[in-house]
C-alpha cells in the first residue's frame, strides 16, 4: 500500500464524518472514539469504514482489529499504511 | 441523528420491569406454557396484566402518551389494554418456544408477502428485516427459519447477562442466531457479515440507539428511532423489508411482509436516515392504528 499520510486521514474523518472541526485542528495523537476524542459515533465508525473501502480497497471485517486501528488518527494511518494493496478488483 | 445525545440508555426509564424482567421469571414463563394450556396461559397472563395494570398507574400514563401519538383519541382506555395484551404476547412466546418448531409455527393464520422475502433472497446479498416492538415479534424469527431463511435478530444487552443467553437460547432452537450490538461502535461489522453470508438479518426500529436517533414524524408528534443501520443496508445494496406479526381476534397470527426497497443515498445522511426511517414508520402505521394495544412501547417516545 502506498503510504497513507496523516493529511489523507484527516480528510478521510472530514469527508466521512460528520465533524465540527476543520483538518487543521486535527492532531495526530487525537483519539476518534470516547471521552476528550473527536467524539466519533457508531455511524461515523460505519461512514469511516465504507470511506476507507471505496478510497483504498480496504475491507475491515474484524471489529477487534477496528477497535484497534481505529483508536485515534495516529494509530489508524499506520494501520492503513501496513495494509498490503489489495487485488485491482477489490 | 445525534451526536453525543442526551438520550442515553441510562437516563431513559428501562422499558421493562426490572422485577419480572429475568431469567427467572422467563423459566417460570416456559414451565407454565409446558404444563397448561395455551388458553389458560393466556388467561393468567391476561390476569397479571391487568393488575399489572392498576397497580401502576405511571407507567400507563407513559403508553398513554405514545398511544397518542398514532391517535389523539387514543386515550387511558385503550392504554389500559396494552399491558393485558403484552402478557398474553408472553404467554404465546412461551408455548412458541417449548413447543417444536413445525408445531409452533402453526399460530401463524395469515402470512401475506412471503414472495417478498424469496425475492430478496435471489438477491443474494442478504435482507434487513425490519419491524416495531408489535405484537409477537420474535415469531418473525420462527418464520423465517421455517421458510428457510437463514435468519439472525439484532438485540442491546438484556438487564441480565443470563436473560441474554436465556433469550439467545430460544432462538438458537429454531435456528434464529442473535447478535448483541450493545453500544460498540464496531458491531456493524458483524452485521456486516451475516448480510455477506446472504442471511436475513432482524431488527427492531421503533426505539432509539443510545447514541444514534433519528426523528420520524406520527399523526400528533415524532418519536426517535434507530436508523444508523440502514446506512450499512445502503453500503450493500442490501434489500430492506418491513414486516409485522399481530395477533388476530381468534388468537392466531397474522404476518405481513412488506415490499422490500433499497436504500439510495439522498443530500445527507441524516436526510437518509430520515427519509427512510419515515417510509417504515409510513408503511407500520396503518397497521399500529389498526391494533394499538400491541405497540408495546413501555418508555416515552417523544424527544
Amino acid at each position: 500500500m502506498p503510504e497513507i499520510t496523516l493529511d489523507n486521514v484527516r480528510k478521510l474523518l472530514v469527508d466521512n464524518c460528520m465533524l465540527r472541526v476543520s483538518p487543521e485542528e486535527i492532531q495526530a495523537d487525537t483519539l476518534l472514539f470516547g471521552p476528550e476524542s473527536l467524539g466519533l459515533d457508531s455511524i461515523d465508525a460505519l461512514q469511516l469504514t465504507v470511506g476507507i473501502e471505496k478510497s483504498y480497497g480496504i475491507a475491515i471485517k474484524d471489529p477487534a482489529i477496528a477497535r484497534e486501528a481505529f483508536h485515534s488518527v495516529k494509530t489508524l494511518q499506520q494501520w492503513l499504511s501496513n495494509q498490503p494493496t489489495p487485488p485491482p478488483s477489490a | 441523528m445525534s451526536r453525543g445525545s442526551a438520550v442515553t440508555a441510562s437516563n431513559r426509564p428501562a422499558p421493562h420491569s426490572a422485577g419480572l424482567y429475568r431469567a427467572a421469571m422467563f423459566d417460570a414463563g416456559a414451565w407454565l406454557a409446558r404444563c397448561l394450556p395455551l388458553a389458560f396461559t393466556r388467561a393468567l397472563a391476561a390476569t397479571v396484566g391487568w393488575l399489572y395494570t392498576v397497580t401502576h398507574p405511571g407507567k400507563v400514563a407513559i403508553i398513554e402518551r405514545n398511544l397518542r401519538l398514532l391517535d389523539a383519541t387514543l386515550g387511558e382506555t385503550k392504554a389500559r389494554r396494552v399491558y393485558p395484551a403484552f402478557a398474553k404476547t408472553m404467554a404465546d412466546y412461551f408455548y412458541i418456544g417449548t413447543r417444536p418448531p413445525e408445531e409452533a409455527v402453526k399460530i401463524i393464520r395469515q402470512i401475506d408477502g412471503v414472495e417478498h422475502l424469496q425475492a430478496a433472497q435471489q438477491l443474494g446479498k442478504g435482507a434487513l428485516v425490519v419491524t416495531a416492538h408489535f405484537g409477537l415479534f420474535e415469531l418473525g424469527g420462527l418464520l423465517l427459519a421455517q421458510h428457510g431463511f437463514p435468519a439472525a435478530v439484532l438485540t442491546y444487552p438484556e438487564p441480565s447477562r443470563a436473560l441474554t443467553e436465556w433469550r439467545a437460547a430460544f432462538r438458537r432452537q429454531w435456528n434464529v442466531d442473535t447478535l448483541e450490538i450493545g453500544t460498540d461502535s464496531f458491531a456493524f461489522l458483524a452485521i456486516a457479515e451475516r448480510l455477506r453470508q446472504g442471511q436475513f438479518v432482524a431488527t427492531l426500529i421503533d426505539r432509539p440507539h443510545p447514541t444514534d436517533h433519528t426523528s420520524v414524524s406520527l399523526p400528533n408528534g415524532t418519536a426517535l428511532f434507530s436508523a444508523g443501520i440502514f446506512l450499512l443496508a445502503a453500503h450493500g445494496g442490501v434489500p430492506i423489508i418491513p414486516a409485522t406479526m399481530v395477533r388476530r381476534e381468534d388468537g392466531g397470527y397474522h404476518a405481513q411482509v412488506f415490499a422490500p426497497f433499497v436504500i439510495e443515498e439522498r443530500a445527507s445522511r441524516a436526510e437518509t436516515l430520515r427519509f427512510y426511517s419515515q417510509r417504515i414508520m409510513d408503511t407500520f402505521l396503518p397497521v399500529l392504528c389498526a391494533s394499538p394495544e400491541q405497540w408495546y412501547q413501555f418508555v416515552p417516545l417523544s424527544p
